[in-house]
């Protein structure tokens, strides 16, 4: 079990005068302005659940990350995992060796080696049984398909397979909870879906906790049933994804091109209100269409399409975290709490 | 304790593979530093060379002291160079998070995973010089004598790697602290001259307060004057004690400081 207890980093940014003579004046002077992070966080997080941590760029999670897995210390509050605090330095071995983490703009490979050398050492450092250690290499390498470079320096791997190698990195000690900060970021539409399939299929296997961040909602969708929103610091919701598909309504835009002219109406008149809206471009060849999630799905529509049209091109957006996040604020604003969403002493 | 002197091989091994590609640039490195050394010493030469006797201090004398100094920086070198990386990159660059994560100890890790073999270099000029002026040093050689210098030797190993500890870690107060670690570590240098005649408070600064001259240069002038060498290495074992005990201190206190980084 993880608990945070209002949970609280502030980052000193000394205040930098201009030109020559003011940072030399800066050398010596205390004044900073503070950044405050995490500001109050407190959450609890039991056994087995996936949780999606999101927010905008900025918004702490990955700072939330660090303090979780032991490398920064909390300015404030109180983190727990399993009833030890990962940051005290008596406690800190007996938690480390139950989680995993994963960067996905850092890497623990090393660099001009073979994934395996890396791995023998994480061996040695978790203490992992030999007989153990060979099943479940063999395990980690089917599931997240490694064999065929396992053997290639990690410096020659392309960013799809340096990520399954660091993420089998992170299972190796068997943890019980893994931390994955953007573990797609930078990966294609195809390596996304498949690293994020993978992670499904470890999840399934070892039954391992998981807290997950990511720009992509499409990722919170396939692995997280619980969602945490993040901002400027504070927790702006922490619910079901089905509360927050709800709660944004769930809107998807899809694009269609024709040849012919769309008549986007009769489309709208066949489904009734499934249909939100439609706007038309380009002369009517292409017409995008907010559809209600919970009334129609993509292939529905896209079927109707396709039976009454000659398709050129359809075009599905992804809902972005921001968006969501937009959402809630707006819900928030009309509810006239006059909450405003400018975090206080941000950059 | 024992986990990580078993670890260690294995990370000598990783490193020295991992320079393999690198290989032609370390043996470049292994040889620049031992002809650094030698031209140094000829520099020696030429500035002492023509005067007979400084004091206690013979050139054959001097020269004994320059490669005796070369021995343990050299191992410092070859054991734990990377801590250069923490006072000018590790720390202002978010590097340490990786070895944080890992139940067990973060500083071993940063500096177990460099392997500097080039080191080797130094230590063998450093050797060979000692050879070559020994007979000729003026120091009376004995049993006695022979344990002394192995003694120093090995406490002067710490004193590189303690003031490089403690003047790396002030990176987690003040993000680079590079360039004040440099200039304290050229400081050693200062312990290859007769410390002796170099006024008091200069002396003072390099026995008490960045002990190179307690450590390295004061255990030879014993050796050469024949008094108080065993307590010589009294002191400086008690210097490479006090020397790590605020190294790890100040690593410790500042560890919990570190910031990452926000990327
Ligand atoms: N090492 C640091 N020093 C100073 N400020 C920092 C540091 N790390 C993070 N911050 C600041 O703290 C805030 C939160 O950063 P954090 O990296 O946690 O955001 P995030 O939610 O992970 O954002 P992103 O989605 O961009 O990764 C930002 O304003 C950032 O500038
Ligand atoms: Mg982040």
């Amino acid at each position: 079990m993880i608990e945070l207890k209002n949970v609280e980093k502030y980052f000193k940014k000394p205040v930098r005068g201009k030109g020559v003579w003011g940072m030399f004046k800066s050398l010596f002077s205390r004044k900073y302005t503070v950044v405050k992070a995490v500001d109050g966080v407190s959450f609890t997080v039991h056994d087995g659940e996936s949780v999606g941590y999101i927010g905008a760029n900025g918004a702490g999670k990955s700072t939330t990350i660090k303090m979780m897995s032991g490398i920064l210390t909390p300015t404030g509050g109180e983190i727990l995992i399993d009833g030890k605090h990962p940051y005290k330095s008596k406690e800190r071995n007996a938690v480390l060796k139950t989680i995993g983490v994963v960067f996905g703009q850092k890497t623990q490979l090393w660099y001009d080696l073979p994934l395996t050398e890396t791995y023998e050492l994480l061996r040695y450092i978790y203490d992992v049984p030999d007989d153990e250690y060979k099943k479940r290499l063999n395990e980690l390498i089917e599931l997240l398909d490694m064999k065929s470079f396992m053997d290639a320096p990690v410096r020659t791997l392309s960013l799809g397979q340096r990520m399954r190698a660091d993420l089998a990195a992170a299972m190796l000690h068997n943890p019980k909870t893994l931390f994955l900060d953007e573990p797609t970021i930078g990966l294609d539409v195809l390596v996304k879906r498949n690293l994020v399939d993978a992670i499904k299929k470890l999840k399934a296997e070892y039954n391992t906790t998981l807290i997950l961040t990511t720009h992509a909602m499409s990722d919170i969708e396939l692995l997280c049933e619980r969602v945490i929103i993040l901002d400027a610091g504070k927790v702006l919701f922490d619910g079901s994804l089905e509360e927050v598909k709800h709660m944004f309504g769930d809107t998807r835009d899809v694009k269609v091109t024709c040849k012919t002219v769309i008549d986007g109406e009769s489309v709208k008149n066949h489904f009734g209100d499934a249909v939100i809206k439609h706007a038309a471009e380009d002369g009517g060849h292409s017409v995008t269409f907010t559809i209600d999630g919970t009334k129609l799905t993509t292939g529905e529509l896209l079927n109707y399409m396709f039976a009454n049209y000659e398709v050129a091109d359809v075009k599905i957006s992804e809902t972005g975290i921001e968006q969501v996040v937009e959402k809630i604020y707006e819900k928030d604003r009309a509810q006239g709490d006059g909450t405003n969403g400018e975090g206080d002493a941000r950059e | 304790m024992l986990k990580e002197l078993k670890l260690y091989p294995k990370y000598v091994s990783m490193s020295l593979r991992s320079g393999l590609s690198y290989k032609a640039d370390s043996f470049i490195m292994m040889i620049s530093f031992a002809v650094t050394e030698i031209i140094s010493l000829a520099t020696v030469y030429l500035i002492v060379g023509s005067v007979p006797q400084i004091g206690i201090w013979s050139f054959n004398a001097l020269a004994f002291l320059f490669g005796f100094i070369l021995v343990p920086k050299a191992i410092d070198h070859i054991f734990t160079d990377e801590l250069w990386i923490l006072a000018y990159w590790a720390v202002r660059h978010g590097e340490l998070d990786i070895y944080l994560t890992r139940p067990i100890n973060p500083l071993y890790q940063f500096v177990a995973k460099t392997f500097k073999w080039d080191g080797i270099g130094e230590f063998a000029v450093g050797i060979v010089i000692m050879c070559i002026f020994a007979p000729i040093s003026g120091i009376a050689w004995s049993f006695g004598s022979v344990m002394v210098l192995l003694l120093c030797g090995f406490f002067g190993i710490f004193a590189f790697t303690g003031i490089k500890l403690i003047f790396a870690s002030l990176a987690f107060w003040i993000k680079s602290s590079g360039i004040i670690l440099n200039t304290v570590y050229n400081l050693s240098s200062y312990a290859k001259y007769p410390l002796k005649y170099m006024g008091k408070a200069f002396m003072s600064i390099m026995f008490y307060v960045i002990p190179f001259g307690l450590m390295l240069y004061y255990p030879i002038e014993c050796l050469i004057t024949g008094v108080n060498a065993w307590w010589s290495v009294l002191w400086s074992a008690i210097a490479a004690i006090v020397l790590m005990t605020i190294g790890l201190t100040v690593w410790t206190i500042g560890i919990r400081r570190y910031d990452s980084s926000g990327n």
